[in-house]
C-alpha cells in the first residue's frame, strides 16, 4: 500500500511555490520547524513590497537602526543585526524587492564600523553579491563619498530603474555615479537637494526631477529634445526643474517658438505644447518663474488628465509615504516632496453679480399694504449696477496657468 | 477497466483517451487538455488534434484514478475561463478564493499534496498556483508549533534553529526568536 504524502515527502523545488507564497513572518516560523524547512527558506527567493534601512549613529549616542520590510498587508520592524538581516534576504539569488530606501545618519564621520559590517556581510554573501531592487531612496550623511558610492554600487544595474538622492552629493561623487551602468539604466532620477548637474547625463531618463543651481535656456532646451524627438514614449511625467537663474522663455532658441505649438501665457507662467514622434502624445511644457516642467500628454487632455500625472509624479514618494516614516524617524522634511502642481485651461470669467436697483419707495397711502424697503445707501464697491456698461466675459487676467502652493513649503 | 465519462459528452475526433496508473480509462475533450500544457505538447507532437490520426491511450503513470477524477472536475470548472498568465514575482500574496475552489480544495493535507504533484507533472499551472496559495494560507499566521502540527511534521532539531533556544512543547520557539520583530500597525491614512 503506498504511503501518504507528507509535507517532508514533497519535493523541494514544489515546496519553493508555497513558501513564496507565505509573508516574511511565516517564512521564519515554518524555518524554525526542522532543519530541511530551514534550508528550504534559505535557498527560496523572497519577494518583497519594500525594504526600508535606517541608521542612526552619532558620538557618544546609542545607535538607532531599523529594518522595516513590507510584504502583503504587512511591516515588519526589526531592530537587531538589520546589515546582516537585510542583506542575507538577497543572498538567495532571486530575491527581489520592489522599493528599497536607505537612510543613513553619521554624525561621527571617523566611525567606519558600518561600513565594515557590509563589506564582511557581502563577502559572506558570495562573490558578485547584489540588492536587486527597482527604486531606490539613498540618503546618507556623515559617510565618505567612496561608501556611498560602495553602497550604491551594491544594487543590481540590470533591475534599478528608479534612482532618488536625498541628499547633497559632491561633483566628484556624481561624475563617478553617472558613469554607472546603473546611472545609464535608470528610467527614473530624482535629486531632493540643489546642486549644479550636467543636463547631458540626463537626457535618457523617463521621468527627472532635479534642481539645478544654474542652467542655461539652450540645456533646458536640449531637454525638451530628448523627449519630443523620442520613439517610445509613455503618458507620464516626464521633468520638472527649479533653478536659481533668472531667464524666460524668450531666451529659448528660435527652434524652441517655431515648433511649439499651441501656448498660453499669463502674468505667472506660459505653457508651450509640441508635437512628438508618438502618435496621439505631445508634449506640454510649463514654465513659470525659476521653473520648468515638461509632461508627455495625450492629444486633447483635460485637467483631470494631466493632473493624474502631475499629483504623483514618483511612486518612490508614495511608497516612503506608506511607511510613515515622517512619524517613525521624527524627519520633518522627509519625504521631502509631495506635489501640489496643476494647470488648467483657461476659463471664462463669470459674469458680476448684478445688484438690483433698489425699489422706489412711494407714498403709502397711495399704494397700500406693501413693503417699505428702506433705501440702501452704501452699495457694495464690487457689484455693478444695470445702468452700468456690460462687462465682456473675456476680459481679464488669464488664469491657464495655475500653481497652487506646495503645503510642505 | 471502465470508462469515465466527462459531462460534456465528447465524440472520438475532439477527444483523447488517458489512462491512470491504476489502469482506469478517462476519455478527456481536446479543449479540456488546452489547460495542461503537458497534455497540450503531447497533443501537438503527435497530432492528436488531426481527425485522421489514430490516438493512442495516454498512460499517465504518476496520477491515479482518483486524482485524475480531481483534475478532469477542475478543467471542466474553469473550460471557459481565459488563459492562465502567471506572474513571474508576487509581491503580496492573496488569500481570497471563490468559494467553488474553497469547496473544490477543502480535503486533508496528504491528499493536496498529491493533487499538488499531479498538478505539476500535468502542468496546470492555475491548479498549481491555487494548490500553492491554499497551502500558504494554512500556515500563514501560525506559531512553529502549529505549523508542526498543521503539516504533521516530526521535528529533527532539539533547539530552534534560528535562537538555539530548546523547543518546548506548546510553545512558539520561533516568536522568541523573533522577539525583536514585531509586526507594525497599519499606516495611517495620507
Amino acid at each position: 500500500m503506498k504511503a501518504e504524502t507528507t509535507w517532508q515527502g514533497v519535493p523541494a523545488h514544489l515546496k519553493e511555490d508555497i513558501v513564496t507564497s507565505l509573508d516574511y513572518k511565516s517564512r521564519f516560523r515554518l524555518g524554525s520547524c526542522s532543519k530541511s524547512d530551514r534550508a528550504l527558506i534559505d535557498t527560496s527567493p523572497v519577494f518583497l513590497h519594500g525594504i526600508e534601512v535606517y541608521i542612526a549613529s552619532g558620538k557618544n549616542q546609542e545607535t538607532s537602526n531599523v529594518l522595516k520590510i513590507k510584504d502583503g498587508g504587512n511591516s515588519i520592524e526589526i531592530a537587531n543585526n538589520i546589515i546582516v538581516h537585510c542583506l542575507h534576504i538577497f543572498k538567495q539569488k532571486r530575491s527581489f524587492a520592489k522599493n528599497v530606501a536607505i537612510v543613513i545618519h553619521y554624525s561621527d564621520t571617523e566611525d567606519t564600523t558600518l561600513m565594515k559590517e557590509m563589506t564582511e556581510t557581502t563577502k559572506s554573501c558570495g562573490g558578485n553579491f547584489k540588492i536587486r531592487a527597482k527604486r531606490l531612496y539613498l540618503k546618507t550623511t556623515g559617510i565618505s563619498d567612496q561608501h556611498v558610492f560602495q553602497v550604491f554600487q551594491l544594487f543590481d544595474s540590470n533591475l534599478l530603474e528608479s534612482i532618488e538622492f536625498g541628499h547633497k552629493i559632491s561633483d566628484e561623487l556624481l561624475s563617478r555615479i553617472t558613469k554607472t551602468e546603473s546611472w545609464k539604466k535608470a528610467k527614473e532620477i530624482c535629486f531632493n537637494k540643489a546642486q549644479q548637474l550636467q543636463v547631458d547625463d540626463f537626457l535618457h531618463v523617463n521621468k527627472l526631477r532635479f534642481f539645478p543651481l544654474l542652467i542655461t535656456p539652450e540645456d533646458t532646451w536640449k531637454l525638451i529634445i530628448a523627449f519630443t524627438t523620442r520613439k517610445t514614449l509613455l503618458r507620464h511625467f516626464g521633468f520638472r526643474l527649479n533653478f536659481l537663474n533668472d531667464w524666460n522663455p524668450s531666451h529659448f532658441p528660435p527652434e524652441f517658438k517655431a515648433s511649439s505649438i499651441k501656448t498660453y501665457t499669463s502674468a505667472t507662467g506660459s505653457v508651450y505644447i509640441f508635437p512628438t514622434q508618438v502618435t496621439h502624445f505631445m508634449f506640454v511644457v510649463r514654465f513659470s518663474r525659476r521653473r520648468c516642467e515638461g509632461y508627455t500628454c495625450e492629444e486633447g487632455y483635460e485637467i483631470s488628465a494631466f493632473r493624474s500625472i502631475s499629483l504623483n509624479p514618483y511612486p518612490m514618494s508614495e511608497f516612503l509615504n506608506s511607511f510613515h516614516v515622517k512619524k517613525t524617524f521624527r524627519y520633518p522634511n522627509f519625504p521631502p516632496y509631495r506635489p501640489t502642481v496643476a494647470v488648467r485651461y483657461p476659463q471664462l470669467i463669470p459674469e458680476p453679480h448684478i445688484v438690483p436697483p433698489p425699489p422706489i419707495i412711494l407714498n403709502y397711502f397711495e399704494y397700500g399694504p406693501f413693503p417699505i424697503v428702506p433705501l440702501n445707501l452704501t452699495y457694495p464697491t464690487n457689484d455693478v449696477l444695470d445702468d452700468t456698461p456690460t462687462v465682456t466675459s473675456n476680459v481679464g487676467p488669464d488664469d491657464s496657468l495655475y500653481i497652487v502652493p506646495d503645503k510642505n513649503q | 477497466m471502465s470508462c469515465e465519462e466527462p459531462t460534456t459528452s465528447p465524440t472520438p475526433e475532439n477527444n483523447i483517451t488517458v489512462v491512470s496508473s491504476d489502469g482506469k480509462e478517462f476519455l478527456l475533450d481536446l479543449k479540456l487538455t488546452e489547460q495542461s500544457e503537458t497534455l497540450a505538447r503531447l497533443i501537438s507532437n503527435f497530432e492528436y488534434d488531426r481527425t485522421d490520426v489514430k490516438k493512442d491511450p495516454v498512460p499517465l503513470g504518476n496520477i491515479t484514478s482518483a486524482q485524475m477524477q480531481k483534475i478532469i472536475e477542475w478543467l471542466q470548472h474553469h473550460r471557459y475561463y481565459p488563459k492562465w498568465e502567471q506572474n513571474d514575482i508576487h509581491y503580496s500574496t492573496s488569500f481570497t478564493f471563490e468559494t467553488w475552489v474553497e469547496e473544490y480544495l477543502n480535503i486533508p493535507n496528504n491528499e493536496m499534496f498529491e493533487l499538488l504533484n499531479a498538478a505539476n507533472y500535468l502542468n496546470i499551472p492555475r491548479l498549481f498556483s491555487t494548490i500553492c496559495r491554499i497551502m500558504a494560507s494554512r500556515i500563514t499566521g501560525k506559531s512553529a508549533e502549529q505549523i508542526r502540527t498543521v503539516l504533521n511534521i516530526k521535528t529533527d532539531v532539539k533547539n530552534d534553529v534560528y535562537t538555539g533556544i530548546p523547543i518546548q512543547e506548546d510553545s512558539s520557539s520561533s516568536e522568541d526568536g523573533m522577539s525583536e520583530i514585531s509586526l507594525s500597525p497599519s499606516p495611517p491614512p495620507i
